[in-house]
């Protein structure tokens, strides 16, 4: 039933390109546009702020992740060569690499998330922000009338603190003490969700939305690393044709992560 | 196909090649299943007209929204005559008591007619089912590029089409925000108390989006990659015929514009799911109650990223059926187009400058001088390339020898229904007269004078016009006139009296049509005449369902392949085309449109033939 | 076609550099942004990300190499995003009664 299109494999002369090819790139090109109406929602929201947040989230952490991304990209690049110069193991160890560091990047980022939604912030009544980790649990929380809280530390959003505070409480180097604030001084509470702020909306959106897009990649990725790869035996050019193009999304999704890092993490 | 009719190549083109492989003959290949052939195919043109088929139910429930408002306009807070008893069946007596429509049921009604005729009707027929039929054969290719992607498309459209509908039957009814879902509106409504948390009005007005937005996604890389990379042989950029540029140029303003919607509706599912502030300001307070959220977020935010798309999508609707009138009354003329160039390049300026005047939509909320003259300058700009298309259409009647089949009465009537349309949209794009004119049934009926009459007339062109190619049929002459003739008239009632009642000052979101308001009392009268009109609107469509079926299986046989001594490509296939569309190679020698070149035998000289001498004689071939 | 399609591995030096560069200029900007630049940090951020996209779109992607077509078709998504965001900053900075 399947008719041959033509340029599937093989180049159209006056383009330049196969099917597939100009196909990604009119998919990035809608991609850009919408990782671009979020970095113009980016725009809008921190421009309106009355307070943005500045090394709120875990730098060392982004910093790792980032270079796990840009790895990946290279390993991703590579192992494109390999089928080019058809060495079919050295493809599938170098897109195995890159599944590895895909995996990996997922990894630290549910960390990351996990830290966030662990990490509460009070607002009292007369406006002031108080964010800490809670000295109890969240269900003991909901039902006492005093919330007891641990203060970040002053410097908590150094490097070097942040470093730390990964593998473990760092020790105080302060003399931060439990807070113990009731109730009725409190306007509003709550673990560091989505809703807690603008700028913790953004980011969850953004990197949830980045994650998504990981998360597709592995997938098409991992299917050309498995039962994707059989294509070889018979048309190793079209195999490698569809690798290079779901090598340009999985580029893509680095480039955006590039972005993303400095915007939510760093500025 | 019929196993009668006998199965050589016409000889076109004058080359004795034997056809490629994989082109025609689905006889050769293992028989597919009926599922496969005709509901999960990837067939072009099964996929057109399933596009073609949905939008146009879509179009007739749509439209059968209006014509129950249209009665509580006139005759407000009487029960719906007929089908009363049905909206209360359907609907609970919370919303229709007694067959009377409540405010939140009108404005479910208005939000639900607008968003599925827009994006669910009028884009999927124009855009995707005449984007998918005729594009490939046009350009003379086996199929799209990506024919799983294609079947993708329709059935990510398709589900959004049901999650929308079906977004009636959940508690609370559809989404009552309009068809722009402003927040911080939309974000509070269809929540708290009697409403699902996800299964409720709005948010799955955002989700049937969402799917609608990613299936236009695909089609749209579809066509533009279909485009670039599957013109015959010869077929050059400017012997494009001018619906294909014109489906390039809407497929790129889809695939730009539409993911900054995607973002978001993205943005408001976090707001109404997981209560953000994306598009909630602070110290937001409803019904005496200060919302429970954090604040910080913007309303005008989601505005300008709704209107960044909803201004090209304007330009998506009427750009398809320029590029369908431009063919029919190439056609119909027997003479080239008055200038080709110039459409060609009206087409893609058109296509720039609607990305930077959205913000016209929103002279009213406070945005500043400087950046209003900016948005102004750029909205008056684009009535230059608007009505450079319009004149090219209007001087090729200069002189022709004008045939008058149905297609080409659709397309004329196009010319003045674009015209009014555009015209009125004039005042609208200056701030001074849009202060006055905002939000009242003037703008209703400029802009519908766009989406509706002369869209839909370019609908009916090209559905009339192409008919025969996909069905080896003609429609009924005489009952395609009735149908013509019932449509343009009561169009025109329908719409044509809002421009009037809107510089009275009635105001677009009135439930009562304005008779509960003094300064609306002149011209309420108009209302009835609105009313009736759509009524009669309605009839005047039944000639047309009954012929379009009727004509499938018992229309008049066509004689030709080329029906119309058209010129394009789509004319040289098989009719009906089978799989692979053409039995032997294409090859593209001059212009779309060389219609009575001089010293030439026949009037028309088709794009695939090498010589003049070898226009062939109109037969018949059959896959 | 591309050049390296007919020599892949003369490439992979360049694969190399770029994926230096782009780890020095992540520490770079990480560095950057604990310097008191007030709001020239943004500057200095968006630079670096500028640099760092370029060069992962032109090696990496073979941009570089890609013809017309291809540059083309990102030139448009480039331009709209543009325009979409430096449109919607002057839509934000220009607005009446404007809450600050």
């Amino acid at each position: 039933m399947e008719i041959e299109i033509p340029y599937n494999v093989t180049a159209r002369p006056d383009t330049g390109a196969y099917n597939a090819k100009i196909g990604i790139w009119l998919f990035l090109a809608s991609e850009v546009m919408l990782f671009g109406g979020l970095f113009s929602a980016y725009i809008f929201l921190r421009m309106g702020a009355t307070h943005w947040p500045h090394h709120l989230l875990n730098v060392p952490m982004g910093l790792f992740n980032t270079v796990v991304l840009i790895t990946s990209s290279i390993t991703m690049v590579m192992a494109w060569t390999a089928l080019k110069m058809r060495q079919f193991q050295s493809y599938r160890r170098w897109l195995g690499a890159t599944l590895v560091c895909g995996v990996l990047f997922l990894c630290v980022k549910s960390l990351e998330y996990k830290d966030k939604l662990h990490h509460y912030g009070v607002i009292l009544n007369n406006g002031q922000e108080i964010t800490g980790h809670l000295e109890m649990t969240p269900e003991e929380a909901m039902k006492s009338n005093v919330l007891r809280i641990l203060p970040d530390a002053e410097d908590a959003g150094s490097f070097g603190y942040q470093l730390q505070s990964i593998f473990g409480r760092p020790a105080a180097a302060g003399e931060e003490k439990v807070l113990e604030i009731p109730k009725s001084d409190i306007q509003w509470w709550s673990n560091f969700t989505p809703r807690y702020s603008t700028f913790l909306a953004t980011y969850f959106t953004m990197t949830g939305l980045h994650g998504l897009h990981i998360i597709g990649g592995l997938l098409v990725l991992g299917f050309f690393w498995g039962p994707g790869a059989k294509l070889y035996r018979t048309n190793p050019e079209h195999l490698a044709n569809r690798v290079e193009v779901a090598g340009l999304f999985w580029h893509f999704v680095d480039l955006v992560w590039i972005f993303l890092f400095p915007t939510l993490y760093l500025l | 196909m019929d196993e009668q009719r006998h199965k050589t190549a016409q000889p076109q083109g004058g080359e004795g090649k034997a056809p490629s492989h994989g082109t025609g003959h689905h006889e050769h290949h293992p028989e597919l299943s009926w599922w496969r052939r005709y509901v999960f195919s990837t067939d072009h043109k099964v996929i057109g007209i399933q596009y073609m088929i949905t939008s146009l139910l879509v179009a007739l429930f749509g439209f059968g929204l209006m014509v129950v408002m249209r009665w509580q306009l006139s005759f407000p807070g009487k029960p719906v005559p007929v089908i009363g008893p049905l909206l209360t069946a359907v609907f609970g007596a919370n919303l229709a008591p007694g067959g009377v429509m409540t405010p939140n049921l009108y404005n479910s009604f208005g939000a639900i007619h607008g968003t599925m005729m827009i994006f669910m009707a009028i884009v999927p027929a124009l855009f995707a089912g005449f984007g998918n039929f005729v594009v490939p054969l046009q350009i003379g290719a086996p199929d799209m590029t990506f024919p799983r992607l294609n079947m993708a498309s329709f059935w990510t459209f398709f589900v959004g089409v049901l999650i929308m509908l079906g977004s009636f039957l959940v508690p609370g009814g559809a989404a009552k925000s309009g068809w722009t879902s402003y927040p911080p509106l939309a974000n509070v409504s269809d929540t708290g108390m009697g409403f699902e948390p996800i299964l409720n009005g709005q948010t799955l007005w955002l989700i049937g989006m969402a799917f609608n937005i990613t299936g236009s996604l695909l089609g749209s890389v579809n066509i533009i990659a279909t485009i670039i990379q599957l013109r015959a042989p010869g077929l050059q950029w400017m012997r494009l015929p001018v619906f294909v540029w014109s489906e390039l140029v809407t497929a790129f303003l889809l695939l730009l514009a539409f993911p900054p919607l995607e973002s978001a509706a993205v943005m408001q599912l976090m707001d109404r799911l997981f209560g953000t502030s994306f598009f909630s300001p602070d110290g937001l307070v409803i019904g005496g109650r200060h919302w429970p959220v954090s604040g910080g977020g913007s309303a005008l935010l989601w505005q300008h990223l709704f209107w960044f798309l909803g201004h090209p999508e304007v330009y998506v609707q009427i750009l398809p059926t320029m590029g369908i009138v431009g063919e029919v009354i190439a056609n119909n003329t027997r003479k080239p187009l008055w200038s080709y160039k110039i459409f060609v390049y009206s087409l893609l300026s058109i296509g720039f400058l609607s990305m930077v005047v959205w913000a016209h939509h929103m002279y009213m909320t406070g945005m500043g001088q400087s950046i209003t003259t900016f948005f102004q300058i750029f909205t008056t700009i684009i009535s230059i390339p608007s009505v450079l298309l319009g004149t090219v259409l209007l001087l090729s009647l200069w002189g022709g020898s004008i045939r008058l089949p149905v297609p080409m009465l659709f397309a004329l009537a196009w010319l003045p229904m674009f015209g009014i349309g555009g015209l009125t949209g004039l005042p609208l794009g200056w701030t001074a007269s849009d202060m006055v004119l905002h939000d009242t049934y003037y703008v209703i009926g400029h802009f519908h004078y766009m989406m509706a009459p002369a869209s839909i007339m370019g609908l009916f062109a090209g559905i009339y016009y192409w008919f025969p190619k996909a069905t080896g049929r003609m429609m009924n002459e005489f009952w395609g006139k009735v149908h013509f003739w019932m449509t343009i008239i009561f169009f025109n009632g329908v719409f044509f009296p809002m421009l009037i009642q809107g510089f009275a000052g009635v105001h677009r979101r009135w439930y009562d049509g304005g008779a509960g308001w003094q300064m609306a009392q002149p011209v309420l009268w108009l209302n009835q005449v609105m009313s009736v009109s759509a009524w009669i609107l309605a009839i005047g469509q039944i000639p047309f369902i009954i012929n379009f079926f009727w004509s499938i299986w018992r229309g008049k046989r066509v004689t030709s392949d080329n029906p119309w001594q058209a010129n394009t490509l789509e004319w040289a296939a098989p009719t009906p085309p089978g799989h692979g569309n053409f039995t032997h190679p294409m090859a593209v020698y001059r212009g779309p449109y060389e219609y009575s070149v001089p010293g030439a035998a026949h009037d028309y000289l088709p794009q695939w033939v090498e010589e003049e001498s070898k226009v062939p004689e109109p037969k018949l071939s059959s896959v | 076609m591309n050049e390296e399609t007919h020599d892949p591995t003369k490439q992979i030096p360049a694969y190399v550099k770029v994926f230096g560069l782009l780890l020095v200029l992540a520490v770079i900007n990480v560095a950057a942004s604990y310097l008191p630049l007030g709001s020239g940090n943004l500057g200095v951020g968006l630079l670096v990300a500028g640099t760092q996209a370029i060069l992962a779109l032109g090696i990496l992607m073979h941009f570089f190499s890609e013809k017309k077509t291809v540059h083309y078709l990102m030139g448009l998504a480039v331009v709209f995003v543009a325009v979409l965001l430096v449109l919607f900053l002057c839509c934000y900075v220009d607005q009446l009664n404007s809450v600050k």
